[in-house]
This record gives structure tokens, C-alpha cells and sequence, in this order.
């Protein structure tokens, strides 16, 4: 061992900062930002915006424009409001798909229920649903699944309808389930891997990046833009529990999708702010959208966003699907649930 | 075959010039530069002056950089190097801090700026005696032999990047490197370190 080996060990027990002290510090150097003062040719556009107006209304309604708020502070639609005195949050402003992938394969730690035990996920959905010609509307649900994690146990999947919506241009049809509506039935042990969605399974793929894209390209589907096909396979496991290293991977692999854009701020189905990444489906009109949130980048659900309005027969902008992710908890028991219509029994 | 490769990457994220460069507009991007090298910066500086001034030298070091952003070289691509500067001309005000730390390392065995650390597993035997001559010997150093040494063994730069970091031509890094790295083998040869002079 040489000198310089031996210098690069001096020390070398003080680690990289990461994590919550990361996050705590780059909220303190934001208001150090803040603190800094917008300098003056952020404002001076407001000037050119009130052009036309005289002189001395559009200085005006220029100080009206920049006195809200305490000087510096830039406020972004849809950000948590602060209470005077607190610091804002730290809404970091990407710049591309592969940094909000990074800042989401970096986003805090997730559940790690032990054998026996059930991971309990909580979410919103919305999704075209048709009963027949003209029969079209935007089914909404709250569902509850208790998905044994280690595929041993039966689980529970509830389900509870939520006001419909209509279809653009379209009305409500009467069949659409009635909000309150609750379906409940027993979740059986999947038998064969193919189909198996719990947290033992999944911490058994692969940890590397291009190992984890080459699991998306199992998901059924396709046929079309294969890239699109693996970026819908990789949004199904963004929102699935699973050990760190391989929601890791999930992240990282569809960092190596070419195509995707950032599609900015994006609310998702449950009100909630984010940033959103996305990757068009040109065959359907429609941009598949992850939505991560703004401040810690962990990924709060997915939407479909119209923009072809020939292709989508709605208009552009519209969001005709989504997920919402609530919360992702660990139980030991899953609420008693009777088989459901089709369902034969666990055995 | 649409099937991309780890070779076909199309969404890298933005180099460092371009969100500086935006950040000219939008002030708070360059908090992106924070994520992205707060982590290297602090270490490198915890490592030099302890936890206990780090914090506030790497928050001063991207807040220097903030003031002077407009004029960093957009065609300088990696902001680290600039940044390794910054937090180097701010460590030198921290002189005297730093090498009462090494000679106290020195004298005691027991580093004042790793002591809230967990010691590597994986750290030698013998490594106590090593690391007394180690600090003696960057005591012992002149300012600019020490910048540019530590800034290739802790801050992972290259030659080329510490000539930009601390404004000199590579030739003097060069120089300024290998004088400093025939003291730390003189040192570690078994020669009695407080005989080192502070003349280097």
C-alpha cells in the first residue's frame, strides 16, 4: 500500500450525506436562496406583459403584481402553502426524466413486512368504463387489497365506488355503479410466479437496472410501442411494495426507456401536487404520466393525459385514467372475506 | 429490435452549465446543483475541518457559488471542480482549526474530527501509528501542497480539475503534489515526524 492509499483511508470513516440530512439541508440552503433576493430581471417582465396600458397603470398594477408574498419567494401552483415564518418546503424544479427517476430511486425507504404478514395498499383509481354504444363514463374507485407477502395467506380486496364521471361529451349511464357501492372478497395465494405481485416475490428480481427493464418486457400487453409497453410495466411496480434495492432497479430501468418527457406539474387523481414524467401512447392519443412528489420525489400514482383528441375521442388535456397511491402499511391479519361470484375456493 | 440498451440512454439529466445557466432565471434550479454535489463537497470538507464547522463551510461554498454563478464558464460542463475551489479558498480561513486538529491527531492518536464517527469496519491494524504520521506530515505542509494533495486523495479530483479548482496551471499541481506526496513517504519511511520542518 502506498502513501496515497494510505492518505485516501485518513479519514475515510466520515460518510457522503444522504438521506434526511440531505433533505434537511437543501431545505435550509432553498431559504438561504430565498433569503437572497430575486434579482431584478426576474421582475422585469412584468413590465413588458402590461404593455398598452399608460405609463402609470401598468407601474401600477407592476407594484400590485410584485408586492404578495415576502421578496424572493416563488411560489409554484399547487405547492404547499407555508404559514409565515417557516421556511417552504423544498420544491426542487427538475430538469429532466432521468433526474426525477433518480430523485425517486433515492426517495425514502419503503414497508418490509415479515413472512405471514399482509402489505396493505390504499388507492384511487379512475378508468373509462362502458356499458355499451354511447354507454362510456369514468368509473372511479377507492380500493383496499391486503396482498399476503409471501403469497401463503389468503388476502382481501375491497373496493368502494366513488361518484362516476362523465366521459367527455358523453352522459353518466344509468347502469354506472352507484357511489358507496362496497365489494369485498378473499384474495387467494397465486399458484405459479408469472402472476405473483407480493413483496416475496418481487424481492426476488433482479437488483440491476437492465435486469429489472428485461422483467417489464414480461408484462403482458404490446403489440405496438414495445417502449411503451415496458414504461407501463415499469409504472405498475413503481407503486409496488418491495425491498429498496429492487424498487431501486424499477426507477433505474425506466430511466433507460427512450422517449419519455417531463411532463411538469401534474395533480394527481387524489388532489395531490407532484411532478410528473411521461411516455405517449401514440396509438391511443394519450401520455402515461408518473407523478412523484415535488418535495420528497416518491411516487404518488399515475394518470392518462389526452393529447391527440382525434385518437382519444376527448379533448386534449383531459385525464381519462389514473391511480393515486395512499399509503402502503404492514398488518398482521386481513379482514375475513367471503369468496367472491367466480371464485371457487383458495385450495 | 426496440428493446432499449444501457447504451441507449436518451434521457441523461441536463449537465451542470445548463441548469446554472437557467438558474440565471430561475433562481431556485440551483438548488439541483446543491442535491447533486452537497454530498462530495461536505465530506470533503467534514474531512478536513470536522462536522462541527462542515456544515456551515458547504452551505457557504454553494451559496458563494449562487452569488457567482454568472460567471461560471457555461462550456465547463461538471460544476464540481468550481465548487472544490470555492470550498478550498473557504477551508484556508479555517487554517489554524485544521492543523491544531492534525497535531493534536498527531500528538494523541485520537482524531478530533472523526471522534462521532463509526471507525470502518474494515480499518487496518496499525493504522493509528500510520495516520499520526499522516497528520504530521499535512500539518506540516505548506497551504497550497496541501490543497492540491487532498483534492486528488479525498476529493477524487484529477490533475486537471484542481488546476481549475484552485486557478493554477497544471504543471504546478503537478509540482505541488509530488513534493507533497515525497513528504507523506518520507513521513510514513519511519522518520520521525515532528522532525518534519514547515518549510515545504
Amino acid at each position: 500500500m502506498n502513501d496515497m492509499q494510505r492518505l485516501r483511508e485518513l479519514r475515510g470513516e466520515v460518510p457522503e450525506m444522504s438521506g434526511a440530512a440531505l433533505t434537511e439541508a437543501e431545505r435550509s440552503f432553498v431559504s438561504a436562496l430565498r433569503a437572497e433576493g430575486v434579482p431584478a430581471r426576474s421582475r422585469r417582465p412584468l413590465f413588458v406583459t402590461v404593455a398598452g396600458l399608460t405609463t402609470a397603470a401598468a407601474a401600477a398594477l407592476a407594484v400590485a403584481l410584485t408586492l404578495p408574498g415576502p421578496p424572493g419567494v416563488q411560489t409554484r401552483t399547487g405547492s404547499p402553502s407555508t404559514s409565515p415564518g417557516s421556511p417552504a418546503p423544498v420544491v426542487l424544479k427538475p430538469v429532466s426524466v432521468a433526474e426525477v427517476l433518480d430523485l425517486a430511486a433515492a426517495a425514502g425507504d419503503g414497508v418490509a413486512p415479515g413472512p405471514g404478514q399482509f402489505v396493505v395498499t390504499e388507492s384511487v383509481v379512475m378508468a373509462p368504463a362502458e356499458f355499451g354504444e354511447g354507454g362510456r363514463y369514468l368509473y372511479r374507485a377507492k380500493l383496499t387489497n391486503w396482498i399476503s407477502a409471501d403469497n401463503t395467506r389468503p388476502g382481501a380486496a375491497r373496493s368502494e365506488q366513488l361518484v362516476p364521471l362523465a366521459y367527455p361529451g358523453l352522459p353518466i349511464p344509468p347502469q354506472a355503479p352507484r357511489a358507496g357501492t362496497v365489494d369485498l372478497h378473499r384474495v387467494c395465494p397465486v399458484k405459479g410466479d408469472a402472476a405473483r405481485q407480493d413483496y416475496a416475490y418481487y424481492a426476488t428480481l433482479p437488483a440491476d437496472p437492465a435486469g429489472m427493464l428485461a422483467y417489464f418486457g414480461r408484462f403482458p400487453g404490446g403489440g405496438g410501442d414495445k417502449n411503451f409497453s415496458l414504461w407501463k410495466a415499469g409504472g405498475e411496480l413503481a407503486g409496488a411494495a418491495m425491498p429498496a434495492a429492487q424498487r431501486t432497479a424499477v426507477f433505474r430501468a425506466l430511466k433507460l426507456i427512450p422517449g419519455a418527457q417531463l411532463a411538469g406539474d401534474a395533480q394527481d387523481v387524489a388532489g395531490r401536487s407532484g411532478t410528473a414524467i411521461g411516455y405517449v401512447d401514440a396509438r391511443r392519443g394519450l401520455r402515461h404520466e408518473l407523478i412523484f412528489d415535488p418535495v420528497t420525489f416518491r411516487f404518488l400514482g399515475s394518470r392518462d393525459v389526452v393529447v391527440d383528441a382525434a385518437k382519444a375521442q376527448a379533448p386534449a388535456g383531459t385525464v381519462l385514467g389514473a391511480t393515486a397511491q395512499l399509503s402502503i402499511t404492514v398488518t398482521a391479519e386481513a379482514p375475513a372475506a367471503p369468496l367472491g361470484p367466480k371464485q371457487a375456493s383458495c385450495e | 429490435m426496440t428493446r432499449p440498451t444501457e447504451a441507449a440512454v436518451a434521457t441523461e439529466p441536463d449537465g451542470d452549465s445548463a441548469i446554472i445557466v437557467r438558474s440565471m432565471d430561475d433562481p431556485e434550479l440551483f438548488a439541483l446543483i446543491f442535491r447533486r454535489h452537497a454530498p462530495s463537497i461536505q465530506r470533503y470538507v467534514t474531512r478536513r475541518l470536522g462536522p462541527g464547522v462542515a456544515e456551515d463551510v458547504c452551505a457557504e461554498v454553494f451559496l458563494v457559488a449562487f452569488r457567482q454563478r454568472h460567471r461560471y464558464a457555461p462550456d465547463r460542463g461538471d460544476a464540481g471542480p468550481w465548487l472544490f475551489g470555492i470550498a478550498t479558498n473557504l477551508i484556508g480561513r479555517q487554517r489554524r482549526a485544521e492543523v491544531r486538529a492534525l497535531r493534536a491527531l498527531e500528538r494523541t492518536g485520537i482524531d478530533p474530527v472523526t471522534e462521532g464517527f463509526e471507525a470502518r469496519s474494515d480499518a487496518r491494524l496499525g493504522a493509528d501509528a500510520v495516520n499520526r504520521r499522516l497528520a504530521a506530515a499535512l500539518a506540516g505542509l505548506r497551504p497550497g501542497y496541501r490543497d492540491a494533495l487532498l483534492l486528488v486523495a479525498w476529493g477524487d479530483l484529477t490533475y486537471e480539475e484542481i488546476a481549475v479548482a484552485l486557478g493554477v496551471p497544471v504543471g504546478t499541481v503537478r509540482s505541488r503534489v509530488n513534493r507533497a506526496r515525497s513528504r507523506m513517504r518520507a513521513a510514513l519511511g519511519g522518520a520521525d515526524p515532528t522532525s518534519i520542518q514547515e518549510d515545504l
